[in-house]
């Protein structure tokens, strides 16, 4: 099933297949490539102040106008690009990881173990994934690297709600047990041979995650509890810009929009990755 | 049935155990020394001695902490650093307000999701479908807050037809007014609500309509509404009795960006100056009580769902 170049293939044609999904894919492959050459795509320094020059509407020098402090707010969304990508992708690694492995030695030990983590797990639950990222960014304060902790860990459960069921429903399987009987030890059978199985359900979950970590970045940004100050975030633009409404609304609306497109695309992307790795849905296409 | 009540709220009684453990130690994670953390550096000697018996940082965790519990229960949850009041007193003015909001939102997102939900399914694959499980899928992803900041900019900047802050009571004072101050944060409220429920109720009358008995009543000769109405929609709705409590757990999160757009002074605004301010107090009292009320919608939809479905009891 895994590993081999035919299913790999017929799941690329799959995902190919469908117009949209190529179409979200190539908008978020646009956004990883502003990124990646943020410094080369951005027509400005996203923290040069020109006090000369602040809140103008869009014109030819500023494409999409500038903001309080004069500074060019087309670069600042460019380089606003970067800190969503990174913690999104971050958060979404750090949750899984743990997660996965949480969720797969809850399943796999069963008893009391399990009892305890799917305790902790549903009570995590219980809390509001913002209000519970909120609570710990008022202990552990914020900035990109410590926002990209807390996300991974208050998106953690979902991961090990999953793996958890995942490992329940093929640890009695036949080749478990061999291997079992081979002698291989408890985890050496976790990571070799329950953890490469449960592989698509953990991509098709890491690829839908992206998408809402990014929006919960952006929205703890805008709550002033993300990414500080001089540092251009999304989130934080719409928050600085919701004052000057008047004079420029493009300020404030802009990064808005990049937030919900790229989200958008994400999570179309991610769907496009979960059907196209369904084999039911694959044989329809 | 009994039982199986009894056994969700001793579940949730280890629940809420677990999350006043972490609320609780949300204090002692803060690095540094709690007093300074809570009452900033330059605290006075006298103040930080004060402080520091207050807090019963002379003894140890678990003293500590069933202090902290036993006062909780009593509804006694310390005292806001930066009102200097009692943190329930502050709570208690603005908790109203942000359950009332939630409230709204959920009564007006469920059944509209419901109905697009239906309508979606029913026309599976033609035009409609596509719009509502295309505009369902977009305003899933929108963020809340930009959401709110956009209607504000059209709606009272530009159109001047609503206030863009502010918030009463319909009961104390002007209806109207009322009215126009909540028109725009119950949209935003309400609109991820909608999409949710819309996708929910989709997938799960797709699902419901493949059965073979929703094929029986059509082959009997019943008409479609009918089979769709009566059939299909009983059963496709349980698994959207589960969602209705996530839902409103998230619009208590999704309170705090509504609530900052429009300076609505309820318990999401209230929420996001404490944590700036480190009024840690007021942190765990917010955390406690969102924790609280998902906890029970969360017990009241589960025992819908066996109410519901008969399936869920027997176990």
């Amino acid at each position: 099933m895994k590993g081999s170049s035919e299913s790999v293939e017929k799941f690329l044609r799959a995902l190919f297949s469908r117009k949209i999904v190529v179409f979200c894919g190539a908008v978020v492959i646009l956004f990883i490539i502003t990124a990646f050459f943020a410094p080369y795509i951005a027509p400005y320094d996203p923290d040069y102040a020109d006090f000369a020059a602040f809140l103008e509407g869009p014109s030819k020098t500023h494409l999409l106008g500038t903001d309080s402090y004069g500074r060019d707010v087309l670069s600042r969304i460019v380089y606003g690009t970067r800190v969503s990508l990174i913690i999104g992708v971050l958060a979404v690694i750090i949750a899984c990881v743990i997660g996965t492995f949480f969720g797969m030695v809850a399943g796999y030990f069963g008893g009391i173990v399990d009892d305890i983590i799917t305790r902790l797990t549903e009570a995590v639950r219980a809390i509001p994934q913002v209000v519970l990222a909120m609570a710990l960014t008022a202990v552990f304060g914020s900035g990109i690297r410590n926002l990209a902790v807390i996300l991974g860990i208050s998106s953690m459960a979902g991961y090990i709600r999953m793996m958890r069921g995942q490992v329940l429903s093929i640890k009695e399987s036949d080749y478990v047990m061999a291997a079992k009987l081979q002698g291989n030890s408890n985890f050496q059978i976790m990571f070799r041979h329950i953890l490469p199985n449960s592989i698509s359900p953990i991509i098709v979950m890491m690829t839908q995650q992206v998408g809402s970590t990014i929006l919960s970045e952006a929205g703890l940004s805008f709550l002033g509890l993300g990414i500080s100050a001089p540092t251009a975030s999304w989130g934080s633009m719409v928050s600085e810009g919701r004052v000057f409404l008047l004079q420029n609304p493009v300020f404030a609306l802009t990064p808005g929009i990049c937030v919900a497109v790229l989200v958008i695309c994400l999570n179309m992307f991610g769907d496009g990755i979960r059907d196209a790795l369904d084999p039911r849905l694959r044989g329809e296409l | 049935m009994g039982i199986y009540i009894l056994k969700r709220i001793a579940q949730m009684g280890i629940i809420l155990f677990i999350i006043s453990v972490f609320t609780f130690m949300l204090m002692s994670f803060i690095p540094g020394d709690p007093v300074y953390a809570m009452m900033g550096e330059e605290v006075s000697e006298e103040e930080y001695q004060r402080v520091y018996y207050e807090l019963e940082l002379d003894k140890p965790v678990i003293v500590r902490y069933f202090s902290w519990l036993n006062k909780a229960l009593h509804g006694d949850l310390g005292q806001s650093t930066q009102f200097h009041k009692a943190t329930s007193e502050v709570l208690g003015e603005r908790v109203p307000i942000t359950i009332y909001l939630a409230f709204l939102a959920f009564l007006i997102s469920i059944p509209l999701g419901i109905l697009f939900g239906v309508i979606s399914a029913v026309f599976r694959g033609k035009g409609l479908d596509n719009v509502v499980t295309l505009i369902a899928n977009i305003t899933a992803c929108l963020p809340q807050f930009w959401v709110g900041v956009l209607v504000m900019y059209v709606f009272s900047l530009k159109l001047g037809w609503l206030p863009s802050y502010g918030f009463s009571f319909p009961w104390d004072g002007d209806i109207i007014t009322s009215l126009k101050q909540t028109a725009m944060p119950l949209f935003c409220l309400s609109l991820g609500g909608i999409a949710t429920t819309t996708r929910q109720t989709r997938s799960s009358m797709l699902e419901v309509i493949r059965q073979d008995y929703v094929r029986t009543a059509r082959s009997k000769g019943l008409s479609r509404r009918k089979v769709i109405f009566v059939h299909a929609l009983k059963n496709g709705l349980i698994p959207v009795i589960t969602i209705l409590g996530m839902r409103l757990g998230s619009m208590l999160g999704g309170s705090m960006f509504v609530e900052s757009v429009f300076s609505i002074p309820g318990m999401g605004s209230l929420f996001v100056k404490a944590i700036t301010s480190r009024d840690m107090p007021v942190v765990q009292a917010c955390v406690l009580i969102t924790a609280l009320v998902a906890c029970m919608v969360n017990l009241l939809t589960d025992i819908l769902y066996a109410v519901v479905d008969p399936r869920i009891r027997v176990e």
